[in-house]
C-alpha cells in the first residue's frame, strides 16, 4: 500500500495538530487503521524530526561568495520562493549541534531520525513534482532553461550523510566531511542520468561545495 | 511505496552502520579504473553550448545545480587504474588536488559489484576543501562534485568507476 500525496500532507498536519474536526477524525481513523500511516505520523511527531522538517521548511538563500556561492544561494532562493523545502547546509547543522552541545550517541540517533526525515520530504516532493532529470538537448545547442525539480536535494549532515531514497543500484552517498564548506547535495532520479551507464538509467547525485570557507 | 521508501532508508543506515565491516574485499574482482572528466561550468548571456564530448551531462542540463550554467567546457578527461586502499592523485586546474581511492567491494541487490571510493580534494598547506567522500557505487555511474570557482565559473568533477 502506498499514501497519496494528499494523505501524507493530512497526516503531517494531523501530526502537526493543524487538523481539527471532521479532517482530524478522518486522519486519525488513517492513523490508526493503517501501520504505514501511524509511521509516518509518529515519525513526524519525534522531536528532532520535526523541528528539522520545520527549520528545513523556513530555510532561506544566506549570502553568497563568488560565483559558485551565488549560484548556490540562487538555488535556495528559487526553492524557497516555490515553497519548496530547501537544503540543509553542513555549516549550520554543525553549528545548531554545537550549540545544542550534542553528543556523539545523540548524534547516532539524529542521523537514523534525519534518514527518515530526508526519506519522508522526498516521498512528498516527488510526488509533488515529478522529477524531469532529462532534457533532450542537443550536444552543441544548449536551451536556457530556469532550473527544473529534476534532482532531488538530500539532506546534508555532518560528517555523515545518507540518502533517504537510495535506489539499489544508484549513487549512495555515504559520508561527507567538509569542515570548512557548505554542502548541498542534489539527487538526480533515474532517467536524469545519460545512457553512460551500461546498465540502465541509475540515479547519481551532485555534490555541491561552496568553494568559500564559512565565517565563523 | 512508503514502506519500501523507509525500509530502504533503514538499510542506509545500517549500511553506514557497518561500514567498513560487512563488506567484501576487493581483491576478487577485475581491477577498475576511474574516470576523472573536469568541466568548467559558466553562464554566457550570448549563447549556450555544451562540448560535444560532455554527452552525459546532456540529460541534465534542466537539473540543479547544472540549469544555472548554460555552457559546459570540457577541461580534461583523465582515467586511472584502481588498486584497493592505494590513492590515485590528480592534479586540478585551480592548484588543488583530487584523491580517489578504491574501498571495498561488495555485492548489490540485483546481484552487481558495488564499489566504494573515498575522495579528497585539497591543496598543500591549506585547510582541505572537501576533508573526505565516501560514496557506493555500481560501474559506469558518473556522479559530480562541484562548487570549486574557476575563470568566472564553477568546477564540476564527473567521477566514474569503470572496468
Amino acid at each position: 500500500m502506498s499514501l497519496s500525496h494528499e494523505t501524507m500532507l493530512e497526516l503531517m498536519a494531523l501530526a502537526d495538530g493543524e487538523l481539527e474536526g471532521e479532517a482530524r477524525d478522518r486522519a486519525e481513523k488513517l492513523a490508526a487503521e493503517s501501520e504505514e500511516a501511524r509511521g509516518v505520523v509518529e515519525a513526524m511527531r519525534a522531536p528532532l524530526l520535526g523541528a528539522w522538517l520545520g527549520e528545513t521548511l523556513r530555510e532561506q538563500a544566506g549570502a553568497a561568495d563568488g560565483v559558485a556561492d551565488a549560484v548556490m544561494a540562487k538555488i535556495e532562493r528559487a526553492r524557497a520562493e516555490a515553497g519548496i523545502a530547501g537544503v540543509v547546509r553542513l555549516s549550520e547543522v554543525r553549528a545548531r549541534r554545537s550549540a545544542s552541545g550534542v553528543t556523539r550517541g545523540q548524534l547516532a540517533v539524529l542521523g537514523g531520525v534525519l534518514v527518515l526525515a530526508a526519506t519522508i520530504l522526498l516521498y512528498v516532493r516527488s510526488d509533488r513534482q515529478p522529477g524531469d532529470g532529462s532534457s533532450p538537448v542537443a550536444s552543441v545547442d544548449v536551451p536556457t532553461a530556469a532550473p527544473s525539480a529534476g534532482p532531488r536535494p538530500v539532506l546534508s549532515a555532518a560528517n555523515a550523510v545518507a540518502q533517504g531514497t537510495p535506489p539499489a543500484q544508484g549513487v549512495e552517498v555515504d559520508e561527507i566531511d567538509s569542515p570548512a564548506h557548505g554542502v548541498t547535495v542534489f539527487e538526480i532520479p533515474a532517467g536524469g542520468i545519460a545512457a553512460a551507464a551500461s546498465g540502465g538509467t541509475p540515479s547519481s547525485v551532485v555534490i555541491m561545495i561552496e568553494d568559500e570557507p564559512v565565517k565563523p | 511505496m512508503m514502506r519500501r521508501t523507509v525500509l530502504g532508508a533503514g538499510a542506509a543506515v545500517l549500511l553506514t552502520a557497518a561500514w567498513g565491516g560487512g563488506v567484501a574485499g576487493a581483491a576478487s574482482v577485475k581491477a577498475p579504473s576511474i574516470r576523472l572528466t573536469i568541466i568548467l561550468a559558466t553562464h554566457a548571456d550570448g549563447g549556450a553550448s555544451i562540448d560535444a564530448r560532455l554527452p552525459s551531462l546532456s540529460r541534465l542540463l534542466k537539473s540543479e545545480p547544472f540549469a544555472h550554467y548554460n555552457v559546459f567546457t570540457l577541461l580534461d578527461r583523465k582515467q586511472f587504474p584502481l588498486e584497493a586502499g592505494k590513492a590515485v592523485t590528480y592534479p586540478l586546474v585551480n592548484g588543488r588536488n583530487v584523491e580517489v581511492t578504491l574501498g571495498s567491494v561488495s555485492t548489490g541487490d540485483a546481484g552487481e559489484q558495488r564499489y566504494q571510493l573515498e575522495a579528497h580534494i585539497g591543496e598543500p598547506g591549506k585547510a582541505a576543501y572537501l576533508k573526505g567522500l565516501q560514496v557506493t557505487l555500481s560501474a559506469n555511474q558518473p556522479f559530480y562534485v562541484g562548487g570549486q570557482s574557476y575563470q568566472g565559473g564553477t568546477l564540476f568533477l564527473e567521477l566514474a568507476l569503470v572496468l
